[in-house]
């Protein structure tokens, strides 16, 4: 038992806290241990503590794959911010000199974090062999399979990996995955594994859908519950511009709130701004993409809204679970239009490559190989080759070298076995196609769910859940009048610039 | 308000001699030849790299915002546009603003954006400091601002360092008019305090989103020029600007040029070290000659072909390389041209060209 007080008192010198939350101090434990662990824990639970403390304990170092360059900078940043320096991101925006000489300094490094597709090349794994790899964390885990949300096929060849760079225990992540898709992870992997699952659901998040004829009535929900509320609240768009517009109407219609907008077109440093002064209750309300939140560790959010549901159960349960992280009651407020369902469509089909894509790839890939060219490795070059985008791309591009079509430098095949691949890769592309129709219509029946929400969008993901007396969901009914959370005390405004600036660089003068 | 001026003013300048993108190629700071060049035989150097994230699409959709709106008239057959009577009174009231005489472009546009990253990155850490906070996220998140900030912190260490910034930064604040000291100290981020987005300044300030970065901008020229003139008045913020005096040339590549010229080789030679063009080595010439002003161009046209040179321009008036070649003998080349162009100011007497 002194090995668990011990893990206590890591845990407390390295991040500040005190006690573990549920499930992590087991997952480390056993990842401590050697062991293989598939982990499964609620969003905003701290998922990342599982792997960022044995990546400070253990030996040698720790690499976690993870699909989004902006989740890997946020967790940089913020590791840096705890004065953990040793950690790095790998990721194909670094320029060719400076990954060369983060490759030769690999070793001074206790945590790596790496994109999918970085950890295929060959020099990588030429430096990441000759290292002591302890753990090998796969963050977001269900991208392994396809029948998950976000699936990438890079996510496939980890194994491959994996056995290249000295078979380290692996430690898999993911806080939406269905049963179906945590044998996928288990079976993709090839080894015994330790399973840890904990219960997704979030019992102090209440969950309320409320149908509208037209878009302005949900202009004045958000309105009505808003006025009587000043909390962080998120509201989560479906396109940039809307999430513009909601913005300026709001800042106009709640005069007395702070109200900022947020999305991936953003300047880096006015996204900094933005997200900080929110992580600051320097704003009360973020008009937001789906880009909003990822790195977000903001322990009192109350309201999520949705003013467009996403196209998937799993992205919708991640982003009302940004909400009421420290455990007070927070609400989830969906706000559901007949029109609405055309956006996912949309969405579904913007990622995909359609037959038209196909074929221009095709042709352009047998003139190509007549003429012995070599295909442009920068995706710029390729979008204005085909004409698509980059999920598209890197749909048709996985699948050629899955086909022996595509390799490092260049394109060779056997020309007999052109229209038959091309064939399967419409195929496939119908497949994945299918499996995205299937999840829309899956949030669609959920939204038009007629008993209790809370049964009906977490017992897909585990046997059981935990019921809720007040507050649970507007099938169950809620009375919001009773909600009564703790309200922002705005920073005082001050009036002239001098003061600001005294403010922030006189001793005694900030707050 | 801001953006319309200064394309009104470019355009009054530059009339019909360029199309309407070589004023976006100018806003825009297009490190080309041609650009630096136009800024300087039609004056609009002040304007060089003022807007460098405008896209071609919204600046074409300024452009007829402003033909919706009277100040411009566009001829049917061509792409020339005249600046109207409405247009001459709005850019006048923007050549009255302090704006207009802030901006610096062709000096300030390489530095601009590094002196700003190094001060926010700067009163940000120090701020933090203030209250032995070590731990924060960046406002500025690149690593060689991230890396000079370090630096200059190893060297000053004093805790009354950041009430010396704070003295600095009042007194050359206080130099400016209230409005525009509040908009640029709004942006600072300090402990637990992050500056407002470009976004929320424009709405705080009632201006549009290029007119936003355009003030921005042309604050930080003024804020450049006041420290770099009075540089043992500002210790500290003199050094945000260390480095920057000595990048004469824009490219980098000119420069490379420009050494082996003072060693005496000669074009031909340049040409084989280099493994370049010779027409390419001709660009660095004229990027040298606009530079450097004691630049000798006499070795590559002599006074006499730079005397037929100007007639043509003047009996053609204008600076459409085309239009002058045709009205030159055959042996004058477009580089004796062009470098004729970059002493403009020397070889004409003041005024007397008006295209």
């Amino acid at each position: 038992m002194s090995n668990t007080i011990l893990l206590e008192k890591e845990l407390e010198t390295y991040f500040g806290y005190s006690t573990f939350r549920v499930g992590q101090k087991e997952i480390i434990s056993d990842v401590l241990n050697g062991k293989n662990v598939l982990g499964i824990l609620p969003t905003g639970t701290g998922k990342s503590i599982c792997y960022q403390l044995p990546a400070r304990l253990l030996e040698g170092v720790t690499i976690v794959v993870s699909p989004l360059i902006s989740l890997m900078m946020d967790q940089v940043k913020e590791l840096k911010a705890t004065n953990f320096k040793e950690v790095v991101a790998l990721n194909s925006f670094l320029d060719y000199d400076k990954r060369k000489q983060l490759y030769k300094n690999l070793y001074r490094y206790k945590l790596i974090y790496v994109s999918p597709e970085m950890l295929q090349q060959k020099e990588l794994q030429f430096y990441l062999k000759k290292m002591t790899v302890s753990l090998f964390v796969i963050d977001e885990a269900h991208c392994i399979s396809q029948w998950g949300h976000e699936f990438r096929p890079d996510y496939q060849k980890l194994k491959t990996v994996i056995n290249q760079i000295g078979d380290p225990p692996v430690l898999a992540l993911s806080a939406t995955a269905t049963r179906e898709v945590q044998d996928d992870i288990i079976n993709s992997l090839e080894r015994p594994i330790c399973k840890h699952i904990y219960p997704m659901d979030r019992s102090n998040i209440t969950l309320s859908i409320q149908e509208v004829i037209i878009n302005e009535e949900k202009l004045e929900i958000i309105t009505n519950v808003l006025s009587e509320h000043k909390v962080p609240s998120l509201i989560y768009f479906s396109s940039k511009n809307a999430a513009e517009n909601v913005s300026h109407l709001l800042s106009k219609r709640l005069p007395e709130h702070r109200v900022a907008f947020y999305h991936g077109g953003m300047e880096q440093m006015d996204r900094v701004a933005i997200q900080q002064q929110f992580m600051n209750d320097q704003i009360d309300i973020v008009c937001c993409t789906s880009a909003f939140g990822m790195g977000i560790n903001k322990n009192n959010i109350r309201f999520v809204f949705h003013y467009h549901f996403p196209g998937q159960i799993e992205s919708y349960i991640q982003e009302i679970g940004r909400a009421g992280r420290d455990g007070n009651q927070s609400i989830s407020v969906l706000l559901y239009c007949r029109q609405d369902s055309f956006l996912p469509q949309q969405m579904i089909e913007s990622e995909l490559p359609s037959d038209g894509d196909l074929f221009r790839a095709r042709q352009l890939f047998i003139k190509y190989q007549d003429e012995d060219k070599i295909l442009p490795v920068e995706f710029q070059e390729i979008q204005a080759m085909f004409e698509i985008s980059e999920v598209q791309w890197r749909f048709i591009s996985s699948q050629l070298e899955k086909h022996g079509i595509k390799h490092k430098n260049g394109i060779k095949y056997d020309e007999s076995k052109v229209d038959e691949t091309f064939e399967q890769i419409k195929n496939i592309r119908d497949e994945r196609l299918y499996v995205k129709q299937t999840k829309l219509k899956d949030m669609m029946n959920w939204i038009h769910l007629k008993t209790c929400l809370r049964e009906g969008l977490y017992t897909r993901f585990q046997n059981g859940y935990t019921k809720v007396e007040e507050y649970c969901c507007s099938n169950c009914g809620i009375h919001l009048q009773d909600f009564n959370p703790k309200q922002t005390i705005p920073l005082k405004q001050l009036p002239t610039w001098e003061m600001k600036l005294k403010r922030l660089l006189v001793v005694g003068e900030s707050k | 308000m801001y953006v319309e001026g200064i394309t009104l003013d470019c355009l009054t300048q530059i009339k019909f001699n360029r199309s309407i993108y070589g004023i976006y190629h100018l806003l825009t700071g297009k490190k080309s030849i041609q650009s630096v060049h136009d800024a300087r035989i039609f004056q609009l150097e002040k304007y060089y790299g003022v807007h460098l994230s405008l896209t071609r699409n919204q600046f074409l959709q300024i452009v007829n915002v402003m033909l919706e709106n009277g100040l411009l008239n566009k001829d049917d057959g061509n792409e020339f546009y005249h600046v109207t009577k409405a247009g001459k009174e709005k850019l006048s009231l923007f050549q009255g603003t302090t704006i207009f005489s802030y901006l610096n472009g062709l000096s300030f546009s390489g530095i601009e954006r590094q002196f700003r990253d190094r001060l926010y990155l700067l009163v940000q850490t120090y701020s933090n400091i203030l209250v032995n906070n070590y731990s924060f996220i960046p406002i500025v998140d690149s690593q060689e601002v991230t890396k000079w900030v370090k630096d200059f912190y190893r060297r000053h260490q004093q805790s009354n360092f950041p009430d010396q910034l704070y003295h600095e930064l009042y007194q050359l604040l206080s130099l400016l008019p209230k409005g525009e000291a509040d908009f640029f100290v709004d942006r600072l981020s300090g402990y637990q305090y992050y500056g407002l987005s470009m976004e929320q300044l424009a709405i705080k300030y009632n201006l549009s989103r290029d007119d936003t970065i355009i003030y921005l901008t042309g604050i930080t020229h003024v804020l450049i020029n006041l420290v770099s003139q009075k540089k043992e008045a500002y210790p500290i913020l003199s050094q945000l600007i260390i480095g920057f005096d000595q990048q004469k040339f824009i490219t980098n590549t000119a420069n490379q040029t420009f050494h082996l010229l003072k060693k005496q080789y000669s074009l031909e030679q340049i040409v084989q070290i280099r493994n370049l063009k010779l027409n390419t080595i001709y660009d660095h010439i004229v990027e040298i000659a606009l530079y450097d002003s004691s630049f000798q161009i006499e070795s590559y046209v002599n006074k006499k072909e730079q005397e037929e040179i100007i007639a043509a321009i003047q009996l053609n008036n204008t600076f459409k390389l085309k239009t002058i070649k045709e009205s030159c003998s055959s042996t004058i080349s477009y580089f004796q041209i062009r470098l004729v162009l970059t002493r403009l100011k020397e070889l004409l007497p003041e005024g007397e060209i008006h295209v």
